[in-house]
């Protein structure tokens, strides 16, 4: 294709000379100034190349354009095929071609690991009842309690899989869902009594992923129960065009020192960690900014930790 | 009392474990590998309740329970088993007209008190049934109530609401839900008023006995933190 393309080229490049030489040779035979015809030629000449030049560099830009998004994770971002340079079609093909493989190459990975972590689960479910099972049978509370404890941390960790393959691709599914009655949800997941939920605003819409807000609010959750000694308030409320939810709980606190890591990834504080992994708070820091909230953590004034999420509202 | 359960859930490992485990507190689970045998299953024997996974091939738990509520002997309690984590549990299927749901993996034991608490509210008044949560006592059989010792007295559409938040003590029970969960779906009561009923109630049981969770719907909590605030 290229000595197509080279040839395309050097003939308009022809072109241009030959219209501009015209252009000269016919003024100066109109009793022109040489020198104006000169300067009227090498002005056509500029003009002309730039407009090759310009033609030329379009679909590099449209494709530095898609390269980009493709970078972040925008999988179906496609180059528009011009119909101008139609050499250049090819790289646009070859390029859309390469971003619908790799598009369905991710897509189906995606699928693969949901798949795996269905799978996971279910195994996981059969322990949860075989513990139930050995309990009354007589087996030791304080041998099966550790051992439901490590199903259920299994269990946690398979949701923080889930959630970091969907935010790895940017692959976000947006839908309106309501903050208040997801935070309802997680905590009766958690099993933390409902009624520290105090919702302060109506209607607090956001768009958002439904896997990884209620991954998110379930990781804000269990962080206070694992390391902040219980819930104490789950507030939802709206400040401005946002809205936050703050789980406060009953524990130490951060260490000062500690509050500007504690959302880095596989960061355990001084508090408890508990055969956690750290990654909680860090996923919840990423399902924010994945839509463009934020996750903040404060000490408050009564003791006890304060850890927000804000996103923004719909 | 013995009690029959119909199972619908392709895993059929699952329905062997947990068989076993029910069958130790007196519950005889039945097995339907999906939900059209389910359905023939539970068209053809008498069962107290139905255990009902989402998350199956072919026709899905959400159709199953559809065409149960539509089918003869449509009441029966059914206690939804959901996936959580991925898009499948964006139904609960409470407003479809599941009695209530425990997410996968469920602890058995979760699972066996629900299903008694189900069994309890299909057979009202049976043995003196006693409610409590955040010091409130409710004799279901007698329809008496008292918080921190002192009787109170409801009208029955409270009394039935109070049964229907006190059951689900510590869970948001959903506005739109209430009234059927409270086995008022009957079209007396317009679901605007609940909110007004909900206030009288609250009135006389006390404000922190009610939570209102602003659009989401009220929960009883299981425990005061501090009876004396």
């Amino acid at each position: 294709m290229h000595w197509r393309l080279r040839r395309r080229l050097f003939a308009w490049f022809g072109v241009a000379v030959g219209v501009a030489a015209g252009l000269g040779a016919y003024l100066v035979h109109r009793g022109v100034s040489p020198l104006w015809a000169i300067a009227s030629t090498a002005f056509l000449l500029w003009g002309a190349s730039g407009a090759i030049a310009w033609r030329l560099t379009l679909p590099l830009a449209e494709l530095a354009r898609v390269a980009r998004q493709l970078g972040d994770g925008k999988l179906d971002a496609r180059m528009r095929v011009s119909h101008g340079a139609r050499e250049l079609t090819v790289i646009a093909d070859a390029i859309n071609d390469m971003a619908a493989r790799i598009e369905k190459q991710l897509r189906d990975q995606r699928e693969l690991l949901a798949a795996v972590s269905h799978e996971i689960r279910t195994p996981l479910g059969h322990l949860r009842v075989l513990l139930d099972t050995a309990r009354d049978k007589g087996v030791a509370e304080a041998v099966v309690h550790e051992l439901e404890r490590e199903v259920l941390e299994v269990d946690a960790l398979v949701d923080q899989l889930l959630a970091s393959s969907r935010l790895e691709f940017g692959q976000l599914e947006r839908r309106p869902l309501d903050v208040a009655v997801e935070a309802a949800r997680a905590l009766e997941r958690l099993g933390v009594d409902a009624s520290v939920l105090d919702v302060q605003a109506d209607g607090c819409a956001v768009s958002a992923d439904p896997t990884l807000l209620r991954s998110a609010l379930a990781n804000l959750v269990r962080n206070a129960v694992d390391h902040g000694g219980g819930v104490s308030a789950v507030v939802v409320r709206r400040a401005d065009a946002r809205i936050e939810v703050d789980v406060e709980d009953r524990g130490a606190g951060f260490a000062a020192d500690e509050l500007p890591r504690v959302f880095e990834p596989f960061f355990r504080g001084a508090r408890k960690a508990g055969g956690s992994l750290g990654l909680g708070l860090a996923l919840v820091d990423r399902v924010a900014r994945a839509h463009e909230g934020a996750a903040r953590a404060a000490n408050r004034d009564g003791g006890g930790a304060r850890v927000t999420l804000s996103l923004p509202a719909s | 009392m013995s009690v029959r359960v119909l199972l619908i859930d392709d895993d059929a490992r699952l329905a062997e474990l947990l068989g076993e485990y029910l069958a130790q507190h007196d519950v005889t689970m039945v097995h339907a590998r999906d939900g059209g045998a389910g359905l023939r299953t539970l068209g053809a024997g008498a069962f107290d309740a139905v255990l009902l996974d989402v998350m199956m091939p072919g026709v899905d738990g959400l159709e199953v329970l559809r065409k149960i509520r539509a089918g003869a002997g449509g009441r029966v309690p059914v206690l939804m088993l959901t996936a959580r984590g991925d898009e499948a549990d964006r139904v609960v299927g409470l407003e479809l007209g599941a009695d209530d749901y425990v997410a996968k993996p469920f602890s058995s034991r979760e699972l066996l008190a629900r299903l008694r608490a189900v069994l309890r509210r299909a057979a009202p008044g049976v043995a003196g049934e006693r409610l409590t949560a955040a010091g409130i006592v409710v004799d279901v059989g007698a329809r008496e109530v008292t918080v921190a010792g002192e009787a109170v007295e409801l009208t029955g559409l409270e009394f039935d609401l109070l049964c229907a938040l006190i059951r689900r003590a510590g869970r948001v029970v959903p506005r739109t839900a209430l009234l059927s969960e409270a086995g008022r779906d009957d079209a007396t009561v317009g679901e605007r008023a609940i909110d007004v009923h909900v206030s009288k109630l609250r009135k006389k049981l006390g404000d922190r006995r009610i939570r209102t969770v602003r659009g989401v719907g009220y929960v009883v909590p299981k425990d005061l933190k501090d009876p004396a605030a």
